[in-house]
Order: C-alpha cells, then sequence, then structure tokens
C-alpha cells in the first residue's frame, strides 16, 4: 500500500455525537418547510389529469379574479432550452430533457406533470386558484408499460428520438432513446466451454427514494434582480446552476442556502421547485414558497427505473466463470435519464470472467422521468445477476461464497467496463461473511438463506472547504455539503484529526453558495471522501501556518517547529528570545504553544488564521458489500417476515463508524422494501394508483429485525485517510439475498419482484402443482 | 370566493396558554408550524402515514395532521419543542445521539414524541414492543435498527434513575 | 507512446481495442485519435472521463502523461 495513506488515527474511528445533533432531537433544526418570510406568498401547481396530452390553452382569468392572487407561471415563462447541454453537470445531461420536468411546455407527458403555477397569499387560496386556472388539452394516445412502449405501433413520445449507441443510427424514431453494449472476450466461446449454464428473467418495479420530507422553497428576489433560494437539496451550488439555465438568470445572482435536508438518497440531486419559486419572485416581487404534498411527492418527483433483466451465466464444474451475458431494459419515464449506463457497466463487476457481454436498453414511456437513487442502476442489474449465481453455485453443489471467492475480482483485474481494480476489499468482505456467526447458523424450519455480494464504483467531483480559527482556538469548517447523515460529525473528526485537537472543539458549518466555494452535491459516496479531502487540505495549510507563526515568535527555522497533538513543538536548543514573553529569554527546546496560545496572538503574528482548500478529486475507490438474508414464509398468507439479517462492506477507513454502519443499515431496509413491497402500480389511463404511504409500502419498524454490520476497512490506496466512500452501495445486495432467501424458503422461483403476498402465494401454489 | 371566517382557538401547548386564528379545514400539525411557529413537528405526508407530526393530544398520542386545529381548542397539546427540559435533553433524545439513530433527522422528533409516550406507558418493554409502537414512524435513512437500540436504551436509563 | 485501450463501445467505432499514440497531453490526444479514427468525435470524447493509469479524471482538459501510461475513455457517473 502506498506508504502516504494514514493509518494510525486518534480521532478519526471514534463515534462523538454529532454537532447537529441537539437541534435535530429538539426539532430546532430548520429544515425546508420550516421557513416563513414576511409577505410570503404560496404556490400550487396545476398539473395535467392525463398522460399524454397536447395542451392548447391556459386561461388563469378566473384564477386572478380571487383577491390575494397576485402571480401565474407556465413553461413559457422558462427560456426555450433548444439543444443546449446542463453546464456543470457532473454527467451529460440535455437542457431539453430537464427544462419540461420542471414546467410542460406544449405537451404534458405525464399524469400529474407540472402545467401550470399561481402564488396566491395563503396555501389555501393559492389551491383554490390553481382549481379555477381552465387548462384546454388536446388527449394524445400513451403508453405506460415499457414493453408495450418498444412495440412499432406505439404512441411516440418524441417524434425525434433517434436511438443513441448504435452504429449506423437508426433512421426512424422511437421510444428506444438508448441502446448500449459493452463485450470482452468471447461470450459464445465461453458458453461453448460452460458444464451449467443458468438463464434466467429478473424484473425489478419503478420505486421511489421514499425520503420522508416533501420537497420545499422559498424564493425572494430584490429590485435589482438577485435572487436568494432556500430549500431542501443534496447540492446547493447544483441548485444554484440548475435553476440558472432553466430560467435564464445569471449564476452571479442567485444565492441558495440549502436547508437541513429529510433524506433525498438521490432524489434531491436535482431541482423541480426552486426555479418555479424564483420565477413566481420574480414576477411578484415578494418571496414565494413551494412546498409540495406527498402526493405530488410520489406522482412527479423521483421515482426510480424499473427494469427487466436477462441473464445468461456459464461455469465449469469446478465453478470456474466462463461467460455472462446481461441484457437489461430500463424505463426511464418520459425523458431520458442515466442510470442505464451504470446499471449496463456494473451487474456482474464483482466477477472475474474474461467472456462479458452487457447490453443496456432505455426506454421512455408516460411516465414521470425517473432520477437518481443510490447506486442509481446498479442494484436492478445486480439483482439479476447475484440470484443467477445463486442458483448456478447451488446446481453446482458449491457454497454461495466460496463459488464467489473462487470467482471474485481483486487488484490487477479488469472489469466489462474497461477501468482495472486497484486493492479493493471484497475478498476479505467475503471471508468475513462466510466466518460470521449468522452465515454459520443453522436455518429455522421453513427458512431460507440468500446471500448477495454487490460492486458500486463511488464518485470524487469538486469539493472546497474553508476553516477559520477564533481566538479560543475553536475551529470553524465550512463545507457546501448539506448534511443528510452524519457528515458534520464526519467533518469535525477530520479537521479534528489534522489539528490534533477534541472534535468538540470543531463547529461544522454547511454555507450558502456565497460563502463557500463549489461544491458538488452530497451525493455519489463522495462527501466524506472529496469534501472531508478537502478540509484535510485546509486543516493542512493551517497547520504548516501555525508552525510558521510559532516559528517567528521563537525566532527559530519553520523546521525546528513541529505540530503535535494540538500544539506548536520547538525541535532545538538553546537559549532564545520568546518575543511574546517580553524579551526574557527561555530554554526553547520542547517549548510548547497551543493552538489556543497562537490563536490568541495571531493578530501580532499575521492576521487571522484562515485556509481554503478546494479539489477536484481524483481518489474515489470502489465499495463491495456483500448481504447475508434468512427469511421465513407464511405458506397460508404469502406473507415475508426477514428473520435475521447481516451487512458486511468494504468502507475503507470508516471515519465515524456510527453513521457507517448507519448507511448500510439504511440502504439494507430501502432495498428489503424494494424486493418485498414498493412498487409503483398505474392503472390503464395511466395514473399512479397508490401516491401516499398507506399503498406505497415502505418497511417499518415492526417489519424488520435489527440489521447486524461487519465493516471491513481496506484503505483506499490514493486517499491520505484511506477513505472509500459508502453511502450507495448498501442498497446493491438486499434484492437478490432478499428473493434468493424466500425462494429457498417458499421452495419456488419467482423472480418478479416485489415478493408481495399475492404473487408468492400464486407461486407457491404453482410449485406445489 | 365565500370569505370563511377564521376560528379562534384558546389552547395550551407544552404547559403554556396559546392562541391562534385558523381557518376550518386547517389541520393542528400546520397551526403548530405556521401559526405558532413551532417547526419541530413535521410533516412528511399530512394523511396520518408518516409519524413525523407526532404530538400528544390530552396525553394521546395523535398524528397531528389528522387533528383539525380547531380541536385543539380547550386541550392540552405537547410537542416535541416540550421534551427537553431545563436545557437537558430527555434520556431519549440523549441516546439518540448517542446511539447515532438519526441520519437526516425529519422523522426524530415524531420519534421522540412518540416513544416517551412509549416508555410513560411501558417502562420495560421489549425490542418487538418498541417496534410494534413505532411502526407508526417512518425512518427512511437508519433501517430503525438504532433508533430501536436508543429507545431500549433510554428505558434502561429512565428505569435506573 | 501510451497506450490507448478502447471499452468495446468505442471499439465499435474504431475497429481496434488498443492503440499507441505519441501524444503526451490530453488536447493532442483528442486531435490524433479523431483524426486516426473518422468515426470519433471530439465531442462525443468529450462528455466521457479519462483514465490515466486507473485513477478517473472527470475534466481531464489539462491532464498530460507519460510514455508509458495506459489510458481508458470512461463514462461519468454522478450517483445518487
Amino acid at each position: 500500500m502506498n506508504d502516504s495513506v494514514k493509518t494510525d488515527f486518534k480521532y478519526v474511528g471514534t463515534r462523538p455525537v454529532r454537532p447537529d445533533g441537539p437541534d435535530k432531537v429538539t426539532g430546532r433544526a430548520k429544515y425546508g418547510a420550516d421557513l416563513n418570510l414576511p409577505g410570503m406568498l404560496h404556490a400550487h401547481y396545476v398539473r395535467s389529469p392525463y398522460a399524454h396530452a397536447v395542451i392548447k390553452s391556459i386561461d388563469f382569468s378566473e384564477a386572478l379574479k380571487l383577491p390575494g392572487v397576485i402571480a401565474t407561471m407556465t413553461g413559457e415563462d422558462l427560456p426555450e432550452p433548444g439543444d443546449k447541454l446542463m453546464q456543470g453537470a457532473e454527467i451529460e445531461m440535455k437542457l431539453s430533457d430537464m427544462a419540461p420536468v420542471v414546467m410542460a411546455r406544449g405537451r404534458a407527458m405525464f399524469h400529474g406533470h407540472p402545467v401550470a403555477a399561481v402564488a396566491a397569499t395563503s396555501a389555501s387560496l393559492a389551491a383554490e386558484a390553481a382549481a379555477l386556472v381552465r387548462v384546454e388539452y388536446e388527449v394524445l394516445p400513451h403508453v405506460i408499460d415499457m414493453h408495450a412502449a418498444l412495440e412499432d405501433d406505439a404512441p411516440l413520445l418524441h417524434a425525434d428520438l433517434i436511438t443513441t449507441g448504435l452504429d449506423p443510427a437508426p433512421t426512424v424514431p422511437s421510444n428506444l432513446s438508448v441502446d448500449l453494449a459493452l463485450e470482452m472476450g468471447d461470450v459464445d466461446l465461453g458458453f461453448a466451454d460452460a458444464d451449467v449454464v443458468v438463464e434466467r428473467t429478473y424484473s425489478v418495479p419503478m420505486c421511489h427514494q421514499g425520503y420522508i420530507e416533501p420537497h420545499a422553497a422559498i424564493a425572494s428576489a430584490d429590485e435589482t434582480g438577485r435572487v436568494e433560494i432556500w430549500c431542501c437539496t443534496q447540492g446547493p451550488f447544483m441548485v444554484r446552476n440548475f435553476t440558472s439555465q432553466l430560467t435564464g438568470i445569471e449564476p452571479g445572482k442567485i444565492k441558495v442556502t440549502a436547508s437541513e435536508i429529510g433524506g433525498g438518497f438521490g432524489g434531491k440531486t436535482t431541482v423541480y421547485i426552486e426555479p418555479v419559486a424564483a420565477v413566481l419572485a420574480l414576477k411578484s416581487g415578494r418571496p414565494v414558497k413551494v412546498v409540495l404534498s406527498r402526493e405530488e411527492v410520489f406522482r412527479a418527483t423521483g421515482p426510480v427505473s424499473c427494469s427487466e433483466t436477462r441473464v445468461r451465466i456459464g461455469a465449469k464444474k469446478d465453478g470456474t466463470l466462463t461467460a455472462i451475458d446481461i441484457d437489461i431494459v430500463m424505463d426511464s419515464g418520459c425523458y431520458s435519464s442515466s442510470s442505464i449506463m451504470p446499471a449496463t457497466m456494473f451487474g456482474a463487476a464483482c466477477y472475474r470472467c474474461e467472456n462479458q457481454r452487457s447490453r443496456g436498453r432505455e426506454v421512455l414511456t408516460n411516465k414521470p422521468r425517473v432520477w437518481a437513487y443510490r447506486a442509481p442502476g446498479a442494484p436492478q442489474s445486480i439483482m439479476a445477476v447475484e440470484c443467477a449465481v445463486n442458483e448456478l453455485a447451488e446446481e453446482l453443489g458449491i457454497d454461495p461464497v466460496d463459488f464467489r471467492l473462487h470467482n471474485a475480482v481483486e487488484e490487477g483485474d479488469i472489469p466489462v467496463f474497461g477501468l482495472p481494480f486497484q486493492a479493493i476489499g471484497y475478498k476479505k468482505a467475503l471471508q468475513a461473511a462466510k466466518e460470521h456467526p449468522h452465515y454459520q447458523a443453522p436455518l429455522g424450519p421453513g427458512q431460507g438463506r440468500g446471500l448477495a455480494s454487490a460492486f458500486w464504483i463511488n464518485s470524487g467531483q469538486q469539493s472546497s472547504a474553508t476553516i477559520n480559527i477564533a481566538l479560543d482556538g475553536a475551529i470553524n469548517v465550512l463545507t457546501g455539503n448539506p448534511d443528510i447523515g452524519g457528515s458534520r460529525a464526519s467533518m469535525a473528526l477530520l479537521a479534528a484529526e489534522v489539528f490534533g485537537v477534541p472534535v468538540e472543539t470543531v463547529h461544522p458549518t454547511v454555507a450558502d453558495t456565497d460563502s463557500v466555494g463549489y461544491c458538488d452535491g452530497t451525493g455519489g459516496s463522495r462527501t466524506t471522501l472529496a469534501t472531508g479531502g478537502a478540509v484535510i487540505q485546509a486543516a493542512e495549510k493551517l497547520v504548516l501556518e501555525l508552525r510558521h507563526r510559532a516559528a517567528a515568535i521563537w525566532g527559530v527555522d519553520l523546521d525546528e517547529v513541529e505540530w503535535v497533538d494540538g500544539k506548536a513543538v520547538a525541535r532545538t536548543t538553546g537559549d532564545l528570545e520568546n518575543l511574546m514573553d517580553a524579551g526574557a529569554a527561555v530554554q526553547l527546546e520542547n517549548r510548547e504553544m497551543s493552538l489556543v496560545e497562537l490563536a490568541e496572538t495571531s493578530g501580532a503574528t499575521g492576521g487571522p488564521l484562515s485556509a481554503v482548500a478546494s479539489l477536484h478529486a481524483h481518489n474515489s475507490a470502489p465499495a463491495f458489500a456483500i448481504n447475508i438474508c434468512d427469511a421465513a414464509v407464511d405458506r397460508e398468507t404469502g406473507k415475508v417476515d426477514i428473520t435475521r439479517f447481516t451487512c458486511i462492506q468494504d468502507a475503507g477507513k470508516a471515519v465515524h463508524p456510527a453513521y457507517v454502519e448507519g448507511q448500510m443499515q439504511g440502504g439494507a431496509v430501502q432495498g428489503i422494501g424494494w424486493a418485498l413491497n414498493e412498487e409503483y402500480l398505474y392503472d390503464e389511463n395511466g395514473v399512479l394508483e397508490n401516491p401516499g404511504f398507506l399503498d406505497y409500502r415502505m418497511p417499518v419498524a415492526s417489519d424488520l429485525p435489527m440489521i447486524d454490520t461487519v465493516i471491513i476497512e481496506e484503505p483506499n490506496p490514493l486517499h491520505p485517510y484511506g477513505i472509500r466512500g459508502v453511502g450507495e452501495v448498501p442498497i446493491c445486495p438486499p434484492m437478490p439475498a432478499v428473493a434468493t432467501a424466500v425462494n429457498r424458503a417458499a421452495g419456488t422461483a419467482l423472480y418478479d419482484l416485489p415478493l408481495s403476498p399475492p404473487k408468492l402465494l400464486a407461486a407457491i401454489d404453482r410449485a406445489v402443482e | 370566493m365565500m370569505q370563511v371566517r377564521k376560528i379562534h382557538v384558546s389552547t395550551t401547548v407544552n404547559g403554556e396558554p396559546r392562541e391562534f386564528l385558523c381557518e376550518p379545514g386547517q389541520v393542528l400539525s400546520d397551526a403548530l408550524r405556521n401559526n405558532l411557529e413551532m417547526t419541530g413537528t413535521k410533516e412528511g405526508c399530512t394523511t396520518g402515514d408518516c409519524g413525523a407530526c407526532s404530538v400528544l393530544l390530552d396525553d394521546a398520542l395523535v398524528c397531528s395532521c389528522l387533528v383539525l386545529a380547531a380541536e385543539a381548542e380547550g386541550r392540552r397539546v405537547a410537542t416535541i419543542e416540550g421534551v427537553a427540559q431545563d436545557g437537558r435533553l430527555h434520556p431519549i433524545q440523549q441516546q439518540l445521539l448517542e446511539h447515532a439513530g438519526l441520519q437526516c433527522g425529519i422523522c426524530t422528533p415524531g420519534v421522540v414524541v412518540a416513544a416517551k409516550a412509549l416508555l410513560e406507558e411501558n417502562p420495560d418493554p421489549s425490542e418487538e414492543e418498541v417496534r410494534f409502537w413505532l411502526a407508526g414512524n417512518l425512518c427512511r435513512c437508519t433501517g430503525y435498527d438504532k433508533i430501536i437500540l436508543a429507545v431500549l436504551a433510554a428505558a434502561s436509563e429512565i428505569r435506573g434513575a | 507512446m501510451a497506450r490507448v485501450i478502447f471499452t468495446s463501445e468505442l471499439e465499435r467505432l474504431t475497429g481496434e481495442s488498443e492503440v499507441t499514440v505519441a501524444a503526451e497531453a490530453y488536447r493532442d490526444l483528442l486531435v490524433e485519435l479523431c483524426a486516426r479514427f473518422p468515426k470519433l468525435r471530439q465531442d462525443a470524447l468529450r462528455k466521457q472521463a479519462l483514465a490515466i493509469d486507473g485513477i478517473v479524471i472527470q475534466e481531464p482538459l489539462l491532464e498530460t502523461f507519460d510514455a508509458d501510461s495506459e489510458l481508458i475513455f470512461f463514462a461519468k457517473i454522478a450517483g445518487g
């Protein structure tokens, strides 16, 4: 391993109380909807009652007759997007695929699509006014099912949509937006070489990120056109950037303050309401608040692609994989999104196999445009590969962990997406799974066990941090990353480690976009790695500065001053004048000056102690996770009980292990929900039938056992503290672990998720026949 | 539009007399948040499914989004803002912090209010009893594990005190 | 000469899985590759990250590399 990776820590790896904790357990913390401003208006949307329709006219006249209705908005209030790309977006996105998600322009593409908005002096008045807006529609044929959307006679969503990824490009438009393929080796030869081949098709339903806090924003504008936005988001700089491009307001005229955020999981890495609030604020000259209802959140934000994946895997009798062939189709809703790429790339990333092929197709339908959810795209394809691997291992009579150990990727292996692996902890995690008491424990009667592995790439991206030291030595750390799961605690630990001072003296702040350097959003498992990396760099700059100050005070060279445990220590001998001590001669050897002393005197030694660091992190490293799931199935009702669940993950260095465990447990339970219950249900008119928490059934406390965790810490060789990134991979292995466990418990072969009671009962009946 | 007259409500919140004017259809969570500026009570669904708006109404645990604000007339409301007393966190709050029992924190006020009601009724609950009591409080971040541990630890701390 | 390894996506446009290039900087690399393989387009390549010796650079505009470097164009992935 790289010698420059630190392995000996004093604060990193401990579990202090998070700095924002007291505000969050007492209700003082301010979330998106918790701010009200004087003179504020409330906005309410008008939404399409049709899954696909031309918007012929919008008439606000009746609504505007109500006293207190101040401003209105339609898609025409946003600039024509043309064929521009979103600038500064982390990945390639067309503005024309983003703008109509905020507000329809000319055509409503799904039921619930925003068509107009009104702003009024109260929320109830705005709702009343929205109901009076007359929209004339010409209803168009719609298509909801992605397989139907691929039929030749399917209604076209976009008359000019030509499939990308094919050479030569098709000449006729279709609803197939992307068709891409990756290949290595010779898959046909690989299958010819196999002793056993498993082939099966797996379906994963459309779901929602399910954050508990609905989207909320307030925008206000001053007389110069400068706009301030307060909102719950994973990325305030993303909000500034996207809102600017969608509205035409110059980015320098937008200041975004991120509120506390009530969950995101990828779903708050884009904008829905912020541009609407900004436009209405500019039009009205008043602050405008937009808060979505839970129903609106379900109908018109977030959802996550459903998928169908055909997998074919071949192996020799000894378990050596000979070929893997994946063909995944994903539904992107009404505009192209991005997760088909990782879905195609990463399905079999855990396996060394020289013959691999992976095809990915993205299909458009009259549903809301999908968006990122924790390791976007990967859970769908990993579900398929892992279930097939389990079946293959069973058929060969090989233990599933041994099967994986035999085929596991390690440093130097090249996966189908081409990027060779550096040091990774996958085999260590597999070994830990094998030795875990859960894996050793016998199953109870009627129970089944499933195990699954997963890979996620993790991202780096851009981050900044500012550190100011107060006169009493208190350390204020500013970053631009909303704290969605304890990141303030991680930033405090990293700063404490560099300065060598107790973590309680570090005060992290999530700053607005005017007050700190650019940060990409809190997502992509990047915050601790990249923003934490900026905090480390800024702190190291200040430690160097503190050594300079101490050297100046003592009149010695910089290299004669060390920084040890929060103190400057003189490593020199002899009597020298102490400038701070009225000219008294003092013995210098091992003389110390604390951070507090240096801070108190900073005015006389060069001024305030302050440092900034910014970086584009190129040092991210992948994460691997393994789940073990025991399940029991009630053969009368079809209800599944998860009886035991264990997560093992290579986290790299775990900065705050309790929050690492929390990411593992939370991701696991989201995956369990996706496997067992969560599902978007559409009727024939394209209307979502379950837009609420009662019918969109996320796991509740009584559904679950304790979720055991094992953290493997294989240091990231590219990061100074060995940090890898944690947040996303936990959602990748649960679906195949649960599906395998349930099918073994029930004696079924049901791979059409969710494994809801009626489907499971029918499968049990089929198996009995 | 028919101009609806607002309703005057006199109630007691966290032991203090409070008055507000509400619309007839306005729910208690909205009145607490927007009329009384007590935004510790959160709204995740306004259909009584997520529990983020949990409060006590005359000592009964309710979703305040399912109670009309006007129904608070003459009654006692206890919210998250009244749980920490005299600058000291309640053991449930402290144990949630010690156990990292919150990530985003939006469900936390509701969890605190609900768990406090549980421990007042049953000072020594089993894991299963905690899980069933909190089944009305959705948390999307934690998988509940550390919340359950925190509530059990708080119960133990309170019994020991 | 640095080696460029094409993922199968790019291989379909180049017909080769691996080439060596004289370029020692990102901008020269794009010019050289697009001149050699007419189906490759600079704007399409610019949408990808470049992995230099296994390290993924999202914005490689100013990157340089060594004569023995291994270069892989790689899809940008943002995550959630």
